[in-house]
């Protein structure tokens, strides 16, 4: 019961914190390092508009002086009056003035930039991890996220909870093409390549829900491949991890074992996975503990009976071009199902 | 001018007519090689794929201006950006420039034709087919749907499994044959057919530009062209060099950016030679720092090669490397911060005009600065990795490519279709086409920055109406249909000042270099004398008239000059109307532009046109794995190109015979 | 005005600025087409040798799979075939020079036949390979890069033949030396570049 209540709270913060605009915004950083990160946005953009603005009066200077100047022939304009020295002259001291504005001063500002801008990506390297550190290992999937924890043996889909102040470490791979992991309040983007495993070390400095995102086009349903890092005080961590490893519990009410029975004798077990059970399919996400989730199909709906229901009948029309298959079951057959996925917290 | 030079002259460009002209209007369809119906072809042609892809754009706007929009599904959708891309940067922004420069390099450089006339019209006519194939899948559709990088695994047949991708990969090694003949042609033509006196030093900065451009073609086209060998191979045949079996997704990435960020100073380059020449008229003062603007073409189109890998600082590359990649990047600040300031200072020196011309240049320097600040946040590695494929990125290249682009482009268009058309654009509609042009494109592009940073990532055909990006995306759209709009005004008076427009004359604006020494439009053989110069404003330096019509005789007729009128004139008496050696033009000397050595010009043939055809049939074998065909498409275009090759008599072999 | 053109300019004939027809080498338009194009070919192999390169770096263990380091007989008979190419067609190159047409002609000839025996010797080398260009990525680079290679070879004979038709016809002269100079231009770029293939494909996994 008290997982229950746990997922509505869960719930309804998640649709709090996601309809709340800044909730995807770099310059509304969760952590140090994206702070620095967006401090350094600031500053750049800072310098960009003084530039912008030099420019600009330039080109204004340029038109209103030049506003009510009599007409000359091209002959009078382009044979000015000056003597070739003069000319010489001005032009030598008009290219000091372009290689000093144009050339020197942008070196120099760049330069500077340049070597805080290593200093904060330095900041934000890995740490020497201690053993103790929370790994994680996320696959990117189209389009879907399989979360691990392999230390605690946890498998979980498009939710990650991670203890709030403390750093993490992702590990970051791909089973099909190139996607890219992204929170934009806790650090910067690293791509999941095939093949390859990156290393991401991120940490929200408080507690809270943060939406992720694929960043790297991967395909039809790139526009829905979110995610969502949820941060918790490190006992509320402790108590989601405890739960977490416990394997689907055996249905002690006939009518739940009947929905269970529907799903085993479905084609889901094709695909999915429920740890203590039969259904060992590696294609979709693991669904153990489905129930304790707060959002399906990547962040695509909110985890509702209805919702579920509806992405159960046919999750092509919620999300076109995703790899589950509409099924074909009687409501009957629906809503035991429906009631045996929600007994998996 | 005496009388008898008069009739000279008269004698002489009607016997220049009768050699240059190819008379017969289909021939002329079928078979000119005349740069300047090739140059205004592949500006209208360019125009139209311009036209197409942000047809494109609108549509991706309609999807995108509402939330959970169901306008678009997916799968359309992800073909109109790909092929939005594919079109702007490949069909659009290097012909344009090509057509541009087709047109106005040989009558910069006072030729007569290109180097190789041939191969420049058998370079459109691929530009012409390889565009067809590549939009035809639009209209099958089954446009390229993987991005205009089109990364791997997802362009893999595994991924992509019906022949979208084979449309974007055969397209562009078609089009690639285009551009490298293109740029060789440039390349030879700048080096070899200028007029005698016009040295390196004193070569209008477009041709300088055009010369860097054409360089930067040749050493960075190859690299995607392997790169679409090695996909294709892989798609068709199976064989592995990205996938799992040994090979790297991560390969394709590093051959496409090491072509794909040149790409983007290919299209630049051309634009800042036409802002040179806009600026340097309208302020009617020699640029400020020719030799710096020169020298910075040269340096950018270096440092572009050192530079791809800042579009990879999110793959997992060592810190190290990135940084290194992120400092070099940082050095095409230094010649493009020189160049802004160049034309900044020519601007304030000069006395400028701020005719139609000159106000597209003013929004290309304040358009172009705001994708260029941008453009030096990204070697900042922290920063880049968080808003490197969201909307901010899109913002930034927008504003470079549009800024750094479109906005010369235009300018040239007003600027010199009165050279091309002979007639002058109306001024009204040109002031509605550039101020709704330009606040238009402010009004797309800049509140996508906000959206970048507000974490829209690019690329989404949908997004939640709780992420917040609603307003800003209805504003875009608005905005969007803006430019549409100022692009319709322009397309109106284009066909206003072709029925109707004010006669351009000889030299509208008071022109520097020498293509206004020479009539609107000009005739076939571009001049009547063989000019020869001793300055990099030519024009300028020798008779400054306001719009004189009978000016061509006079430019630059130093005493060193006559000769080369008179070896013209010799040229001419030499004739006979059957000489096959007829298109006779002088070749100078690489750095110092002596006159050199007499060439001979190809005469219009078909055969450009058949072996473009023999190659579209080539490529649309392999599109269907149709290897016989194939087979047979080779086999003609080796015939096609044996006869091109098939040398025509020397005049020395002519006169044996006769003898 | 620079000086050479002042001191022409007392001069009336066009032979004062030595204005000469069919010019070859750095003076013609057709010679700098061929580097041009040499250049940008080049950068082909460059991108194809960075990608063998690269996929090399990349892997545990090169070749890949079971396939066994490249055998040296064949691609080392075929490096002493195209050198001899080379050198006939700088031959043929020279007697055409000289205005010695028939010499040129049986020049170009050997360099032709050369071109076949390496072809031949290629397709051999293909047809007892034990792994095939879908093995693996090592295999399908060496197929590849040999191939387009071969390709060019291909290209350059095609070239040589066409120049052979033309001296049946009698168009083979000082003044046509031109066209013979680009081919055998493009032949010593082929050449060069198998030395490249040669060291990258063939001798370097025995590193």
């Amino acid at each position: 019961m008290r997982s229950k209540l746990h997922r509505f709270i869960m719930l309804f913060l998640i649709l709090a914190v996601s309809g709340c605009t800044a909730s995807h915004s770099t310059l509304n950083p969760a952590s140090s390092s994206a702070g620095k990160v967006a401090n350094l946005s600031w500053l750049l953009f800072g310098i960009a508009a003084m530039t912008f603005t030099v420019v600009t009066l330039i080109l204004a200077y340029v038109i209103f002086r030049n506003r009510n100047d009599r007409l000359h022939t091209i002959s009078e304009d382009v044979n000015s009056p000056e003597t070739p020295e003069q000319a010489a002259e001005n032009e030598k001291r008009a290219l000091r003035v372009v290689m000093v504005a144009g050339g020197l001063v942008p070196a120099v500002v760049l330069a500077m930039l340049m070597a805080l801008a290593i200093v904060i990506e330095q900041g934000s390297a890995i740490a020497s991890a201690s053993s103790d550190t929370l790994t994680i290992q996320v696959i990117g999937h189209q389009w879907w996220w399989e979360v691990h924890y392999p230390d605690q043996g946890i498998n979980s889909a498009n939710e990650i909870h991670i203890p709030a102040g403390e750093p993490v470490i992702f590990r970051l791979t791909s089973d099909d093409v190139i996607h890219s992991f992204w929170i934009p309040q806790l650090g910067g983007k690293l791509d999941l390549i095939p093949g390859q495993t990156n290393t991401i070390q991120l940490q929200a400095d408080e507690p809270g829900i943060y939406r992720g995102q694929c960043a790297e086009f991967c395909g039809l349903q790139h526009a829905n491949m979110a995610f969502f890092v949820i941060a918790s005080e490190r006992d509320d961590f402790e108590t989601w991890v405890n739960t977490q490893e416990q394997p689907a519990q055996e249905p002690e009410i006939s009518s739940i074992e009947a929905g269970r029975q529907v799903f085993m004798g479905s084609a889901c077990v094709y695909c999915h996975r429920i740890e203590g059970t039969n259904a060992t399919g590696v294609i979709g996400p693991d669904l153990t503990h489905l129930a304790s989730r707060a959002t399906i199909g990547a962040g695509v709906l909110p985890n509702t009976r209805g919702n579920l229901a509806a992405w159960i009948t046919n999750a092509q029309a919620i999300k076109p071009g995703n790899r589950m298959p509409p099924m074909q079951l009687d409501p009957d057959q629906l809503q035991t199902l429906l009631d045996y996925l929600e007994t998996l917290q | 001018m005496a009388v008898s030079a008069d009739r000279d002259t008269q004698v002489a460009s009607e016997n220049l007519r009768e050699i240059w002209e190819t008379p017969d209007a289909l021939s002329r369809l079928l078979s000119t090689v005349d740069h300047k119906y090739i140059g205004l072809r592949y500006v209208v042609t360019a125009f139209l794929f311009f036209v197409l892809a942000g047809i494109n754009a609108l549509l991706m706007r309609v999807q995108l201006m509402s939330a959970n929009n169901t306008f678009a599904d997916p799968q359309i959708y992800n073909q109109w950006f790909t092929l939005h891309g594919t079109l702007m940067i490949f069909f659009f922004a290097t012909p344009m420039l090509f057509g541009f420069g087709n047109y106005f390099v040989p009558l910069m450089v006072g030729a007569r034709d290109m180097a190789f006339p041939r191969l420049n019209a058998f370079g459109y006519w691929v530009f012409l087919f390889a565009g067809l194939f590549m939009y035809a899948s639009m209209i099958f559709n089954v446009a390229p749907d993987g991005g205009w990088f089109a990364y791997v695994p997802l362009t893999s047949k595994i991924y992509s499994p019906t022949p979208n991708l084979d449309f974007w990969l055969l397209g562009l090694m078609f089009l690639g044959i285009s551009t490298t003949a293109g740029a060789i042609n440039f390349i030879v033509t700048i080096f070899k057919m200028r007029v005698p006196g016009l040295s390196l030093n004193r070569m209008p900065l477009f041709v300088w530009t055009i010369l860097v451009t054409s360089l930067v073609v040749l050493f960075a086209v190859p690299a995607l062209t392997t790169a679409n060998i090695l996909l294709f191979l892989e798609r068709t045949f199976g064989f592995h060099f990205f996938d799992s079996e040994g090979g790297s997704p991560l390969l394709w990435q590093h051959l496409f950016w090491f072509f794909g960020h040149p790409d983007v100073y290919i299209i630049f380059l051309p634009a800042a030679g036409i802002v040179s020449e806009i600026i340097q008229v309208f302020s009617r003062r020699r640029v400020v720092g020719y030799t710096l603007l020169a020298m910075s073409a040269i340096l950018t189109g270096v440092v572009a090669f050192g530079v791809w890998v800042h579009h990879m600082f999110a793959v997992g590359i060592s810190p190290l490397v990135n940084s290194l990649f992120g400092a070099a990047s940082l050095m095409i600040a230094v010649p493009a911060g020189i160049q802004v300031f160049s034309w900044l200072a020519t601007l304030v020196l000069g006395k400028p005009r701020f005719k139609l011309p000159l106000m597209w240049i003013m929004g290309f320097i304040l358009t172009f600065v705001i994708g260029g600040l941008t453009g030096v946040m990204f070697p900042a590695v922290s920063f880049d990795r968080q808003v490197t494929d969201t909307y901010f990125v899109v913002a930034h290249f927008h504003y470079v490519l549009v800024g750094g682009m479109v906005f010369p482009m235009f300018g040239a268009m007003y600027y010199w279709l009165p050279k091309m058309t002979g007639r002058m654009l109306n001024k009204g509609l040109g002031y509605w086409h550039f101020w709704l042009f330009f606040l238009g494109v402010n009004g797309v592009f800049f509140p996508m920055h906000i959206l970048g940073i507000n974490g829209m990532p690019r690329r989404v055909y949908t997004y939640a109406t709780d992420m917040g990006w609603e307003p800003l995306n209805l504003f875009i759209t608005v905005s969007a249909f803006v430019i549409a709009l100022s692009v319709i005004l322009f397309i109106v008076n284009i066909f206003y000042s072709l029925w109707a427009g004010k006669q351009a004359g000889d030299d509208p604006w008071g022109g520097a270099t020498l293509e206004w020494a020479t009539s609107s439009p000009p005739p076939p053989y571009n001049f009547e004398q063989m000019l020869a110069v001793a300055s990099r404003v030519p024009v300028w330096d020798e008779e400054i008239h306001e719009a004189d019509s009978s000016r061509v005789a006079n430019i630059n007729v130093h005493d060193a000059d006559l000769d080369i009128n008179h070896i013209e004139k010799e040229l001419i008496a030499q004739r006979d109307p059957s000489d096959v050696y007829k298109l006779e033009t002088i070749g100078t000397t690489l750095i110092t532009a002596e006159a050199d050595a007499i060439y001979h010009m190809a005469d219009s043939s078909t055969l450009p046109l058949l072996l473009s055809l023999a190659l579209l049939l080539l490529f649309t074998a392999a599109l269907f794995h149709q290897w016989l065909l194939a087979a047979i498409a080779i086999v003609i275009s080796i015939f096609f190109i044996a006869l091109w090759l098939w040398p025509e008599e020397t005049r020395e072999e002519a006169r044996e015979e006769t003898a | 005005m620079n000086a050479s053109t002042q001191t022409s300019s007392t001069q009336t004939s066009s032979t004062a600025y030595n204005l000469r027809q069919n010019v070859v080498g750095a003076r013609s338009t057709a010679w700098w087409g061929m580097v041009m194009l040499i250049t940008t070919e080049a950068m082909i192999f460059a991108s194809l040798f960075s990608a063998y390169l690269y996929v090399r770096a990349n892997s545990p263990a090169w070749p890949q799979g079971s396939i066994e380091v490249p055998e040296l007989v064949i691609p080392l008979i075929g490096t002493a075939l195209l050198l001899g190419g080379s050198v006939s067609i700088h031959l043929a190159q020279h007697a055409v020079r000289g205005d010695a047409p028939v010499q040129a002609r049986t020049w170009m000839a050997v360099t032709f036949i050369l071109a076949l025996i390496f072809l031949s010797l290629q397709a051999f080398e293909y047809s007892r390979s034990p792994f095939t260009p879908t093995d693996n990525a090592y295999a399908s680079l060496f197929f590849t890069i040999t191939g387009i290679h071969g390709l060019h070879v291909i290209v350059g004979a095609v070239m040589v033949a066409i120049l052979l038709m033309q001296s049946f016809v009698g168009y083979l002269s000082h003044a046509r030396s031109g066209a013979v100079m680009n081919a055998a231009l493009y032949w010593h770029f082929v050449d060069v570049i198998w030395l490249f293939v040669l060291a990258i494909i063939y001798l370097s996994p025995r590193l």
